[in-house]
């Protein structure tokens, strides 16, 4: 398959009003790609997924979708090329799992929002990818978190976009879940070509299903970085930095420095 | 749920304290005229139109409460809240109490005017403030404003104003004539009309703005779409038959009760009969049959819709 350009950045800042919180983002993402996006709390990894998304303007620098300017692509339009998965738990919606995964497919019909047989049928796969066919008829709060993730991601999927954006679709999951999540969408960017960026504080699970990693350091520089020049180097450590814990380059895993208390 | 409609529709009609017995109706049917010259009149110029107002005004408030508890996301909105209902007030007590005249039109001109600067600050407001709980607050706040303006001018007027503002504020169907319908119903139609084309848009601003927004709805022109409905309808609709309390907020939990489903393409027609119906049904309470009284409306709206809106939040509290 032929790599794809599909999300270019060039100098981008974002930012809220005139306060920039992440500044001089470039990067491209190619078709096929997953990539990790990491930082602590409040560095601007949701602003930079926003911006991105077109929820959020940025402040400067030019952003291409499919190597148009995002500014240029209609909302209808780049609904059908970008679908998004929000921190937001959807706990208090007060809408049937089947009825949140069909606005997948709201930017394919007419004001009437009518599904066809196909979209019937795009909507099911959706849920059995994810796995969540059997409570299709469960209401959304009556969902417990991690089911409820899988229908959020299902609705994502029936948008049948080429680009996913992903804002820290690991938070509510325990391990077995964000194994399985991992495996899907690891999945979805190999054997469908789609471009993925997923933001997690997670490095475990980064460091075995990402090609690259995005990550922005304590002074909000953004970097960044190979997957598999990370497992051997020193440089995961000095960008872990924590004197709780280290990363085996031997053993290929993280450490808790146990010995130590 | 239509037909149910049509039987409360014709017992509005033929109860009162006026009792017109239904036999009279199909002798008039038969062309044979009513028993009693003036029940012709009763039924035409008074019943009727009231039965339709009480129809029209009862959809488009329940409408404009489900429109607003699905743009905010909470369950509690309604046209109250947003303080459209107080605006329209405060527009009416200007009218009654301070220039103390009314002519043709103007309550509902003065009404609208209330509720429109409501609207235009609230408007204002959504492009500045980014969360909808501010703007749910600021309703609020517009509210609590509004009735401490209009009890000041209470204050400073006679006696005789306050009561034919106080008789407003009670609310009632029966006010309207033919004449009055022909202005109100095209607009509440319409109104409703263009609530249920929006049902997409609608549907995906459930899951909030951004997913909306990710969808491809243009979060501003729906929030100025809704902001403009929910304005012209409640206006309209205080403006003829005074504030009414609650229809608004409760009957779209009342629909949830008993339909499960969240999407607007079944939900807005059935609230919008489902409104008509109880709007019928206070009236016909208001009207008290076998009593020369006739109770205010925004009492018996009140009185029955205070205590649902409790119980149905003590019931989804308990499933939650």
């Amino acid at each position: 398959m032929d790599k794809e350009n599909y999300i270019s950045l060039k100098q981008v800042t974002v930012g809220y009003g005139s306060c920039p919180v992440l500044k001089d983002v470039s990067f491209t993402l190619n078709s096929g790609e997953l990539v990790c996006l990491l930082g602590a709390n409040g560095k601007g990894k949701s602003t930079l997924l926003k911006t991105i998304m077109g929820i959020l303007p940025s402040i400067s620098g030019e952003i291409l979708l499919k190597g148009k300017v995002l500014d240029s692509i209609s909302a209808e339009e780049k609904a059908k090329d970008l679908a998004v998965v929000l921190t937001d738990s959807l706990r208090d919606v007060n809408m049937k799992a089947k009825d949140v995964v069909s606005t997948g497919r709201y930017p394919y019909l007419s004001w009437n929002a009518k599904l066809s047989k196909e979209d019937q049928a795009i909507i099911e796969d959706s849920l059995s990818k994810v796995g969540a066919l059997e409570y299709v008829d469960r209401w959304m709060p009556s969902l417990s978190d991690g089911e409820r993730q899988r229908v959020i991601l299902a609705r994502a999927l029936a948008q049948e976009t080429d680009i996913l954006l992903l804002d820290e679709p690991t938070a509510f999951l325990d391990l077995a879940h964000t194994m399985e999540l991992s495996v899907l969408l690891k999945n979805l960017s190999r054997e469908e070509g789609k471009s993925i960026i997923m933001s997690t504080h997670d490095w475990a699970t980064a460091m075995q299903i990402a090609d690259r990693i995005f990550w922005i350091d304590e002074n909000s520089q953004f970097h960044i970085l190979e997957t598999h020049a990370l497992r051997n180097g020193d440089k995961m450590n000095d960008m872990l930095n924590s004197p709780f814990g280290k990363w085996n380059a031997e053993k290929g895993r993280f450490e808790i420095n146990i010995n130590d208390f | 749920m239509t037909l149910f409609l049509v039987v409360i529709f014709i017992a509005d009609i033929f109860l009162g304290s006026v009792n017109i017995p239904l036999s009279d109706f199909f002798e008039y049917l038969k062309g044979n005229g009513w028993s009693h010259p003036s029940y012709n009149a009763i039924i035409f110029q008074y019943r009727i139109p009231k039965a339709l107002t009480a129809c029209f005004a009862g959809s488009a408030l329940a409408v404009s409460g489900l429109l607003m508890q699905s743009f905010f996301r909470n369950p509690l909105a309604g046209p109250y809240v947003l303080g459209i209902s107080s605006g329209a007030s405060l527009g009416v007590a200007l009218l009654l109490l301070f220039f103390s005249g009314s002519f043709l039109l103007s309550v509902p001109l003065a009404a609208c005017i209330g509720s429109l600067l409501v609207l235009i600050i609230m408007i204002w407001a959504s492009k500045r403030f980014r969360s909808s709980v501010s703007l749910l607050i600021l309703g609020l706040m517009i509210s609590y404003l509004t009735g401490a303006l209009v009890g000041v001018l209470q204050y400073f007027s006679k006696s005789e104003e306050i009561q034919s503002f106080v008789l407003w504020g009670l609310g009632s169907f029966a006010k309207t004539q033919w004449i009055d319908l022909q202005i109100m119903l095209p607009v509440l139609v319409l109104g409703l009309v263009f609530a249920y084309s929006r049902s997409k848009a609608l549907n995906s601003l459930l899951l909030g703005e951004s997913y909306a927004q990710s969808l491809g709805v243009s979060i501003k022109s729906i929030r100025r779409e809704i902001l403009y409905l929910v304005g012209i309808l409640v206006a309209w609709v205080t403006a003829y038959c005074g504030p009414i309390a609650f229809v608004g907020m409760a009957v779209p939990h009342l629909v949830r009760l008993w339909v499960e489903e969240s999407d607007h393409k079944i939900t807005i027609p059935l609230v919008a009969l489902t409104g008509a119906c109880i709007a019928l049904l206070c009236d016909m309470i208001a009207q008290a049959p076998g009593f020369d009284v006739v109770l205010p409306i925004n009492s018996i709206t009140s009185l029955f819709g205070a205590p649902f809106v409790i119980y149905y939040l003590l019931k989804k509290n308990r499933l939650g």
